[in-house]
Formats: structure tokens, sequence, C-alpha cells
């Protein structure tokens, strides 16, 4: 059994009549790996999860689960899922549902559900019935059930939905936590790239049902230097003379005293060259993009600059 | 007779699918240690209640738990080595990369007033490596299980005002006028001298050289307390604060390893003693060590020093 | 299987829906009681004709009529002939079911339970209970009212008793399953209550009589569930007497393997 990849997919499809929700998906989530799966409404995120738990069919293409396939039970429970709202019986309480969840699993030990219950902050609801939750209790319920039956894999599809600032930040420790600590594999998406980015460690992002870029943080952060920013105190003759000693670097001038250089390697030497120049450089520094800018660029599909 | 055939073939029928489903649940067991032994660390689940299943189950969910612990101690105090040995070379290339270059000055230089200073800071620079490498060492033997201390009946006050004499420069330097309040003066603690002598000398340095300026010592029972007012009371975690090489500030002032309160620590607990760190007040660090009580000893003790310390204890805020 | 069965029978004990409906039942059976009784006995009948109840037949033929009604016939007049029983039961099952689909925790379910077979199957042995708890109980609380009012309906003979509720048992089966059926197609509460009055209650299989019987086929519907069921057998006499039992069996097992085919082919 090949455990390296906590998921693989191979050329994975699903049609809805005549529209591919989903077209050929290669997608590869490492053991460990805290995977964000970016995407806007209707890409496809969710069927794409709801395959990986095996609640939806393919119509082409295979998913494995470290090693097996999606279709083997023992395998699938390896995985705790939490996939748009969570399941709960609304007319129980949030210890009645959990209990639920682990006879269906067949846990032996339901000391765990007090645990859990506990470690989501929902030990108080006592006799309350989900029914009357907010949504932010319901979502943190919801992360409670998946992580019952000590799961190494966490497929979690917008789990931050519906919850405020404080509930964000108590999820998102708790997932680096349970990451760092236990080396649980989470496949997160969400719209809300300001908190992947806090916290995914390899970022999928899908369009209209493909990939279209699978990559590691960090070369996410190269990708994601954008441009040398220049503060010089005559941008005209800084021009000029990149023009002369660099003519394929593309700039942009932005006013009498700064200037962008795009895709720019050499800072270092073009300092000194405008230095030597009787130039006065005020700053030079690498201006990254962040990750929300990279992700519109790519959804609109590329040249931003010329 | 009819119904005694009926009732047989419904015992044998019944007692035919207990079988199965217990040799189904073996073998449902086997495949969920397949996945164990690839790595996984899920609960065990059962699809009987079988009473003999239920705790074999259960036992093996405690002894894989166990196992997954230890194996991630293990990690953490993997990753805790390699992140102290980073943090012990990134403390030592400061002051050794400064010393570097100031060489490299000092030999393109040809003023003398200039060669004269660089060789001073360089002398600095040493010095304050061969600091943090003491400490380090001492550190390091202290943590060892082979290292004891001798306690025996130690006299604290005068301890404490050899070491506020030994570090009067530095009060000097600061313009702080410290704070003593004695209950007691002629407290007695079991401890070992030179290691009481360790545990004042750092707290001190701590509070002059990390705080904000101003220090009080308190003592009742076989409790004292340093306090010092404090820059920013939220950068600092109390817990984490004995930690080796644990500094509030980020950017590492210079001259400090960070070991200074975990041989604070270490020592107090050889000694039986214990060390707490709290924020009082929003703004003011108060680390409390208490001692094992000693027996008080007889004899005379050095009273110019309590004089002199006395006279000191102008009003500072404490 | 057996997980999914256990996590069923928590939900059914803990949930209020079961006691309802069978209050419910039990009140339908006390009322049917009460009404015969009043017909029965002259004293009663003249108190409620004074209130201006107007009875068609005279004393004597009512109580000619009802003079060989037996327990049974009490309860298969109250409850299972005119399709209460099977009407209440089906609206639990649709409740039970549809509850999963709308809550969404049948998510939860299916992702652990990769074998559709586990879920029908529990879902199945639970309406099988509940079938059986149902028929019992409401049976034997008719058992005390005979006895308080004196005796006025015969006591049916022990095997003809469990011949019956056992015959009863295996139609109902096929009316859960057939409920079950439009559960899982419609994942809808309101369709699966609407088809548990239509068809539990005889509406479907009264058209259909009436269509069938332009062509000549009326004697398909003698096969139906509902039939079956209003037209038990009080006794055992032979063979013949089996076929609500083979009938019930038979379409049970049609509609928990159609059932199962149509949850392995849709998604969750």
């Amino acid at each position: 059994m090949n455990t390296e990849y906590a998921v693989r997919t191979n050329n994975l499809t699903k049609i809805y009549g005549t529209k591919a929700a989903v077209s050929h998906l290669n997608m590869e989530v490492k053991s460990g790996d805290i995977y964000g799966f970016i995407g806007r409404n209707g890409s496809g995120k969710s069927t794409t999860l709801k395959m990986c738990c095996g609640l939806v069919h393919p119509t082409e293409g295979e998913i494995s689960l470290y090693g097996s396939s999606v279709k083997d039970q023992t395998a699938r429970r390896r995985v705790g899922m939490l996939i748009e709202e969570a399941g709960l019986y609304p007319h129980m309480t949030a210890r009645d549902n959990m209990v639920l969840n682990a006879k269906c699993l067949g846990l032996t030990d339901l000391r765990s559900v007090d645990t859990i219950l506990d470690l989501m902050n929902l030990s108080g609801t006592g006799k309350k019935k989900v029914r009357q939750f907010s949504m932010g209790m319901k979502q943190r319920l919801g992360i409670a059930m998946a992580l019952l039956g000590n799961p190494d894999l966490l497929i979690l599809d917008e789990p931050i939905n519906g919850l405020d600032p404080e509930g964000i930040r108590e999820v998102r420790e708790c997932l680096i936590r349970l990451n760092a600590e236990v080396g649980k594999t989470i496949i997160i998406s969400s719209h809300i790239l300001g908190e992947l980015s806090k916290l995914a460690t390899r970022y999928g992002i899908i369009k209209e049902g493909e990939l279209i870029r699978q990559i590691s943080r960090q070369k996410l952060e190269e990708q994601c230097r954008d441009y040398l920013d220049l503060k010089v105190d005559d941008a005209d003759r800084t021009a000029a003379l990149i023009s002369e000693h660099y003519p394929e670097a593309v700039y942009e001038v932005f006013g009498r005293n700064q200037l962008h250089v795009f895709d720019f390697q050499e800072s270092a030497p073009l300092t000194a060259l405008l230095v030597q120049n009787g130039i006065a450089v005020h700053s030079n520094s690498l201006h990254r993009m962040d990750l929300e800018e990279y992700f519109l660029d790519l959804m609109e599909g590329g040249a931003h600059h010329a | 007779m009819f119904v005694l055939i009926v009732i047989l073939i419904l015992i044998v029928i019944i007692l035919s699918s207990l079988l199965i489903l217990y040799i189904r649940e073996v073998h449902h067991l086997k495949s969920q240690l397949e996945q164990l032994e690839a790595g996984s660390q899920m609960e065990l689940t059962t699809n009987t209640r079988n009473p003999a299943f239920v705790q074999l189950y259960q036992k093996l969910n405690y002894i894989f738990s166990g196992s997954h612990a230890r194996d991630q101690r293990y990690i953490r105090s993997q990753n805790q080595l390699k992140q102290s040995i980073s943090d012990i070379a990134h403390d030592i290339r400061t002051p050794l990369t400064s010393a570097s270059g100031y060489l490299q000055m000092l030999k393109d230089c040809t003023d003398s007033a200039k060669q004269l200073r660089y060789e001073n800071i360089i002398e600095k620079r040493i010095a304050e490596l061969k600091d943090m490498l003491e400490e380090l060492f001492l550190y390091t033997k202290l943590t060892s299980e082979e290292f004891s201390l001798e306690c025996r009946d130690t006299a604290v006050f005068p301890v404490l005002s050899e070491c506020m004499i030994g570090l009067y420069h530095v009060f000097e330097e600061k313009g702080i006028e410290p704070d003593i309040r004695f209950e007691d003066e002629a407290l007695c603690v079991s401890a070992a001298p030179e290691a009481l002598s360790r545990i004042f000398r750092n707290l001190i340095n701590n509070a002059l050289l990390h705080g904000a300026g101003g220090l009080c010592i308190v003592q009742k029972g076989t409790t004292l307390t340093f306090m010092n007012p404090i820059e920013n009371a939220k950068a600092i975690d109390v817990e984490q604060i004995f930690e080796r090489f644990y500094k509030a500030d980020q950017t590492r002032k210079k001259g400090s390893s960070g070991l200074g309160l975990a041989i604070v620590k270490e020592l107090c607990l050889r000694m039986g003693g214990t060390v707490k760190a709290e924020i009082r007040e929003e703004q003011k660090l108060a680390i409390t060590v208490t001692f094992l009580p000693g027996h008080p000893l007889k004899g005379p003790k050095s009273p110019e020093k309590n004089e002199s310390e006395r006279q000191r204890g102008i009003q500072e805020e404490c | 299987m057996l997980n999914l069965l256990r996590m069923d029978l928590y939900r059914i004990v803990h949930s209020k829906s079961f006691y309802i409906c069978f209050g419910a039942l039990i009140l339908c059976n006390f009322m049917t009681f009460g009404i015969l009784l009043l017909l029965t006995n002259p004293t009663l009948r003249d108190l409620i004709m004074q209130y201006g109840a107007e009875l068609s037949a005279g004393s004597d033929q009512i109580k000619e009529a009802l003079s060989t009604a037996s327990i049974l016939e009490v309860y298969r007049q109250g409850t299972i002939g005119g399709g209460l029983f099977s009407v209440s039961t089906g609206i639990l099952a649709s409740l039970f079911i549809c509850t999963d689909f709308d809550c969404g925790f049948i998510k939860n379910i299916m992702a652990a339970h990769e074998n559709k077979w586990d879920y029908i199957l529990s879902k199945m042995c639970s309406l099988i209970l509940i079938n059986l708890l149902y028929l019992v109980g409401s049976f034997i609380t008719l058992l005390p009212l005979n006895l308080i009012s004196g005796g006025v309906f015969a006591w049916s003979s022990t095997a003809d008793i469990l011949f019956y509720l056992f015959s009863a048992w295996m139609v109902t089966n096929g009316l859960s399953a057939l409920t079950m059926l439009i559960c899982i197609v419609t994942r809808s509460k309101a369709a699966g209550i609407a088809g548990a009055i239509c068809l539990n209650g005889g509406l479907i299989v009264m058209i259909l009589n009436a269509l069938l019987g332009l062509f000549g086929l009326q004697w398909l519907t003698k096969y139906s569930l509902y039939v079956n069921l209003a037209s038990l057998p009080s006794s055992f006499e032979g063979n013949y007497s089996l076929q609500a039992c083979i009938t019930g069996l038979v379409f049970l097992v049609i509609y928990t393997v159609i059932s199962k085919i149509v949850l392995t082919r849709r998604d969750i």
C-alpha cells in the first residue's frame, strides 16, 4: 500500500446531463499536507470532494485513498468529512447526534465523544436541540462529527462558513494543531482566501471543473514575487538606463519617482547601475502579490500586464 | 413435532448467522490492522457488540494510541533538538559575524584611534560570545542526570546583597534604584550558595536587561518575588518564559542567550523549590521563587551590606 | 448493517413520532370498540338516540349482526381492514426515512458505509420490528377492554389470533417496503406521506381496480397488497390461506431490491 499520497485522483470526471461538473481532474494530496482547494462557486469543488468521500460516483476516472480504492470500506474509515451543511438531526441534542454517528461507525468507546465535544467547545449545550443552534455551533458540531474515530484525513468543504472571527480563529488553530501534533492530512475548501493562506501548505485551484494549478506554498510565494518596486528621483532616466542595459525587461512608470519592473531577478546589479549613473535610489523592494490577486488573476485567465 | 422441527431450524439458522458474523468480524479486524500497519491512527470500529470483541478492540485501541503518543513525543523532541541547535547557531553567529566584520575593518584601517575602538569592540563581542557559551555549558550540565546540587542552610539576604553589589555598575548605568523589602532578613533556606547566587544574578540581569526600568524584590516566608515593569506585557507568554532560548522580543536583543530564566528554573527545581511567572497590574512581570525552608544559622551576618542596601531603597515604583 | 440497525433503533426509541403514531392507533381502536359497544348495548343505544343519533337498523338486527363478531373481527374492522394501521405505519416510515435525507445525516451514513445493502436492510429490519410492535401492541390493548365490558365480543382462539397477526405482519411489511421505496426515490417527506395515504390506504388500488375492470383484468388486484390486507383470512384453512403471507413476502423482496438499486444509482 503506497501511503505517501492521502488522496490521488486519476482523470476524474463527473458529467451531469450534458455538462461536465468535473473533468479530467488529477489531484494529489500528500500525507501531512493541508491542501487548500480554491475555486469559485459552482466550479466543481463540492462535487470533487463528494467523490473523494464516496457520496457521488464518478462518471470516469478513479480515486485512491491511501493507496486503496475509494470503494474500500476500511480505507474510507480513515476519512472524516464535512460537506456543505453538517448532517445533523434537528430534533436531537449535540451529544445525541455524536452518539448516533459513533454507533454508525461502530466505535467501541463513547468517551471520545465527550473529548471531541470539549475540544470544539460544545460541552455546554446540554439538552439544547440542534434546530436551536446558531450557524456557527452547527458548523462546529459538523467538524466534531468529522473528527469521530480519529480519521487520518479530514475533508472539509467550507468549514468556516457562518463562523464569527473568534470561531474562525478557533477552528484554524484547532486544524493547525491537529496537523502539526497528530499529523492529520486536511483538505479544506473555502472562498475566504485570507484564511486559506494562513493554513494551507499546498493549493489546488479549480476552474470550471478543471484543476488549473496545483502548487505548494513555497512555489506560490516564489511565483507571487511579482515586480520590483523602484523609488528613484528620476524615473525617466531610470527607464532609459533599464532599456539600454536590460532590453528584455518590461517595466511601467508611475509618475516622476516610481517604476515597476516585472519578472526581474537582478535587482542588485540594477541598483548598482543606477547609483553609478548618479540616480538616487530611495527604495528597492520586491512586491508580492497576495493570494487573492494571484487567484483572481488565474481566474481571469492570464496576462495582467504587458 | 412440526413445531419442534421449526424451532430447531430456527436455532440452527441463528447459530450459523452468529458464526458467520464473528468470522466476518475477525476479517474486518484484519483489514483494519492492515491500515494501522500502513501508518493510520484511526480508532478501531466493530460491527458486533459481543463483549469479547468490544473489549478486544478497546484494548487494541489503548495499545495503539500509546504507541502513537510515543512516536509523536519522539518526533517532537527531535524537532525541539533541531530547533535548539538552530537557535544556538543563530545566537553565536551574530556576535561572531560582528567581530569578524570589525576585524576586517581593523585590518583595512590606518587611524590608530579607530583601530583602538575596533579592538575594544571585537574584545567585547568575543566576551559576549564567551558568556553565552558559558551559560550554554552550564545549562547542559544542569539538565544532565548526573548533576547534583548539595544543599545546606544558607542565609538568603547576604547572598542577595552580594549579587546586588556585583551588579552595581549595571544599576548605575541604567539609573535604577532597586526596592528591596525583606520580611525577615535572617531567613535561611535549604540551598546551594553558588546556585542561589546564580539564580539571583540571572533574575536581576533579566529585569535590568529586558525590563522597562525598576526592580522590586519582596520576601515573604521562603518566597522571593522579583518584580519589574515591562514594555509590552502581551508579548510575554508566562508559560513559555522559562523555556530555553525563549525570548519575548523576537528580534533577540544582543547579549542575551535566552537561557537565563531556564537556568533559574532548573536550579530551583534541583533544590526542591518552585518558580512561577505572572503578569501583575497589566504591565509588571513578577517572578516568584520558592525554596525549601532551612534552619536558621547562628552567628553574625554582614551588617554593613544590609545598611548600604537599605539606604538605597528609595521609593521606586514597585 | 448491525451498526446502522442499532443506530436506527436508538433513534426510534428516542423519537416522539413513534409513540404518537402508536397512541393514535390505540385511540382509534378504543373509539371503534366504544362505538360497537354503544350499538350493542340497549341502554346506551337509547341514550345516543335521545341525543339525535339516527340508527338505520333496529336493535335486534344489530344484535344479530354483531353476535358473530369476535374480538378479532373488531380488530380487523377497526384497524386493519380500512387501512388505518398500514397508513399510520406508512406515515411513521416516511418520517423515519426521509429525515435522514432532509437533514443531511445520510451523508454521514453513506460516507462510512459503501455497501448500500447495509442501509436498506437496517431500515427494513427497523420497519419490520415497528410493524410487529404496533400489531401486537394494538391488539393487546383491545383485550382488557373486552374484559372490562364483560366479554361483549367472543374470544377468538389463540391459534387464529396468531395466524391472523402473522399474516397481517407479512402484508404490512410489504407495504412498508413500498413506502420505503417511495421515500428513497422521492426523498421527500410530503411525497412519502402522500404515498402512504394513497397506496397503503387503498386509493390507488381502487382506481386501478376500476381501470382494469374495463379490460376484464380485475382479478389482478386480488394480488395487490391492499386487497390482501383487507381480506385476510381469520384462520388457517389450508394452503390457500397462506396467499396473503406469500404475497407480502414477495413484494417485500421486490421493493427492497428495487430500493437498493435506486439508492446505489443516485448520488447523495
